[in-house]
């Protein structure tokens, strides 16, 4: 089942980025310095001037033997380009992830226990206009206060000026010091759709009989709630986590782009703008394999969440 | 008499309870002043049928009514404690303290055993988390002990087998069994036992019945048995409650009503009883039981009974008491 997605993404992202007007040679025809003859023979080298599918076909079979090319801009091998840029993209997701599951599961839990009170509503209303104010504009303002205003963080890239002269704790220190803004812009967004869909999963299960039958038991409120209510709850959000998993690089485009975050999600976006082929089509395969493994992972944790699911 | 021993002292006494559940519109009332009370080692059975409040009054009795579903707006319901033979008023106490009446004091199995098991937990997660929380210290090995061997009485084994199962491992007769010993683990004086067969083959229903029998007499329980079957009901109460439109409509000891039932409505239901080996279609009430909050003046179940005449849609039957027995009935003084 793998195999015909992971060959459907690469061939819907194949077309869409050749059917997308401009091609790798356009900056070049600007170029006073260089003739017709020479755009011409590069387009040839690159192998532009063949059919699409054609063009494809070559492509799929290079990849098949696990060799994705090498960048129209650079020459430099795709799987380089992709691997020097995943530590960031993946550091600052996972904070992200924390920072994301460490405030919504709270915010979910007591906006289903004392639902349709003040302190439900007052949650709800915080959470939605996190969600409702545009992704970037909420970076921007961030990156305004705290960064200009305030001077407290920095605004753009992983690392300082001077890390590479840095003791080791203070590197640490000023990645993190980095991620601060990135990772709280990027949750804030979040944060609505991970907590209201907690409450409403928690809503769902403190109406079932089981916890009715085990309140019957003596078993104290907060029990029922943490043990009881919450396990269950967190099982639809399983398949949340498993969607979550390439959402964030494709949505890390964005607010690798505004903070300037050398990850996966700019290396796309620069290499898109520049119709660097090969590299889109690589990280096209990265993201098409972190969904598959996204779903996959969504499975096992079904099963490891669910008795009643798992294979016999 | 109950052919069970037991002291004439009264273990449970509810009296006037009324209980509404929220709508739209206005609120229901599912209970509309019950009284029940049930004896040291007795067993009652609250027979009715669908909406008739039985399933509320086993939930009002643990102030389980969900407080966003309803309310329990009357009545009081005293437990009397054995220990400091103190009476607790389960109606006004505070949160810990009911806490410690559900299950230490008063159990409750439910209609569907799957529905009081969570899902995702063993069984003897269940059992060590009910123990934990009526015992703070306690040694693994006894409640090992005190678990298998009520897993024996409920004739389940073997244990070690059982507790490591999840709920949906078992069929419903054996579920049904453990959910028991669930309810026995911290040896309640009360098990309210609400449609317990309902969900169950019959022949797994026999099986259920004669364990509960079997748990009476060996932990000398009081029992509130609730059924909308009355021959179940025959097999184990010593005295039985009718309930109508969520009202008591006759009580007393089972074998006088089933001898000679003195209202209407008892009368109709024994009447509907297939019999074995009876030929000829079943007879039926004629009529439905009326929606809970759908009751007009009058006696609640005029409009279905042969009997009735003008009085009975006017004013409501106060109830007639004779020895151990009561019934509501302008015809039947």
């Amino acid at each position: 089942m793998m195999i015909p997605v992971l060959f459907g993404i690469t061939l819907i992202t194949f077309f869409v980025m050749h059917l997308t007007p401009g091609s790798p040679v356009d900056g070049l025809m600007m170029s006073p310095e260089v003739d017709a003859g020479a755009i011409l023979r590069l387009r040839e080298t690159y192998g532009l001037d063949r059919p699409l599918h054609i063009q494809y076909f070559s492509w799929l079979s290079r990849v098949a033997t696990l060799n994705f090319g090498s960048s129209f801009r650079d020459g430099r091998k795709v799987t380089l380009k992709i691997a020097e840029r995943l530590p960031a993209t993946i550091l600052l997701n996972v904070v992200y992830l924390f920072l994301i599951f460490a405030l919504a599961i709270p915010i979910g839990i007591i906006s289903a226990v004392k639902h349709n009170k003040a302190i439900d509503k007052i949650l709800a209303v915080c959470v939605f206009a996190g969600y409702s104010v545009p992704a970037f504009v909420v970076a921007l303002i961030l990156m305004m206060y705290f960064g200009v205003e305030l001077g407290w963080l920095p605004v753009s890239g992983m690392v300082s000026i001077n890390y590479e002269f840095l003791p080791f704790w203070s590197k640490v220190a000023d990645i993190a010091s980095h991620l601060v803004l990135p990772a709280v812009s990027t949750a804030i967004g979040g944060l609505a759709f991970l907590s209201r869909y907690l409450r409403s999963s928690m809503l769902e299960v403190i109406k079932q009989d089981y916890i009715k039958a085990a309140r019957a038991r003596g078993i104290p409120e907060k029990s029922l709630v943490l043990v009881h209510t919450l396990r269950n709850a967190f099982i639809p959000m399983i398949t949340v986590f498993g969607l979550l998993l390439p959402a964030l690089i494709g949505g890390s485009v964005v607010f690798e782009t505004i903070f300037s975050w050398p990850g996966m999600g700019r290396l796309a976006y620069e290499a898109i703008m520049a119709r660097d082929y090969p590299v889109v089509m690589g990280i096209g395969v990265v993201m098409a394999v972190l969904t598959l493994i996204g779903n996959f992972l969504a499975d096992i944790g079904y099963a490891a969440a669910d008795p009643r699911i798992r294979y016999e | 008499m109950s052919k069970y021993c037991m002291s004439s002292g009264y273990i449970l006494e509810a009296e006037k309870v009324s209980a509404e559940y929220f709508s739209s519109e206005k609120d229901i009332p599912a209970l509309r002043g019950v009284d029940i009370s049930l004896r040291e080692g007795e067993c009652i059975g609250i027979a009715g049928e669908s909406g008739s409040g039985k399933s509320t009054l086993a939930l009002t009795l643990l102030q389980l009514i969900d407080e966003d579903e309803g309310r329990i707006s009357g009545g009081n319901i005293v437990f009397h404690e054995k220990a400091s033979g103190e009476k607790i008023n389960i109606s006004s106490i505070n949160k810990s303290r009911l806490r410690k009446v559900r299950g230490k004091e008063i159990s409750l199995i439910t209609q569907d055993p799957y529905t009081s098991f969570n899902p995702v937990i063993k069984l003897y997660r269940h059992f060590r988390e009910a123990y934990r929380v009526h015992n703070k210290v306690f040694k693994e090995r006894d409640l090992k002990d005190k678990v298998s061997e009520l897993l024996d009485s409920v004739n389940l084994r073997p244990a070690e087998k059982i507790l490591n199962s999840y709920p949906h491992q078992f069929s419903g007769g054996m579920l049904q069994r453990a959910s028991m010993a669930l309810a026995l683990l911290n040896g309640p004086r009360i098990l309210i036992a609400d449609e317990p067969t309902s969900s169950l083959d019959v022949t797994i229903q026999k099986k259920v019945m004669e364990t509960l029998k079997d748990l009476r007499c060996r932990y000398n329980l009081s029992i509130i048995f609730i059924s909308h079957d009355l021959n179940l009901i025959s097999e184990i109460a010593d005295r039985i409650y009718i309930l109508y439109a969520g009202k008591t409509v006759e009580s007393g000891p089972a074998s006088e009503i089933f001898k000679n039932p003195r209202h209407p409505y008892t009368e109709a239901l024994l009447k509907s009883l297939p019999k074995l080996g009876a030929r000829g279609s079943i007879i039926s009430i004629p009529g439905r039981a009326p929606q809970p909050g759908a009751v007009k003046e009058g006696c609640s179940f005029a409009p279905r009974c042969s009997y009735a005449d003008k009085k009975c849609f006017k004013k409501e039957p106060p109830p007639v008491l004779s020895g151990e027995r009561a019934w509501a009935c302008f015809k039947r003084q």
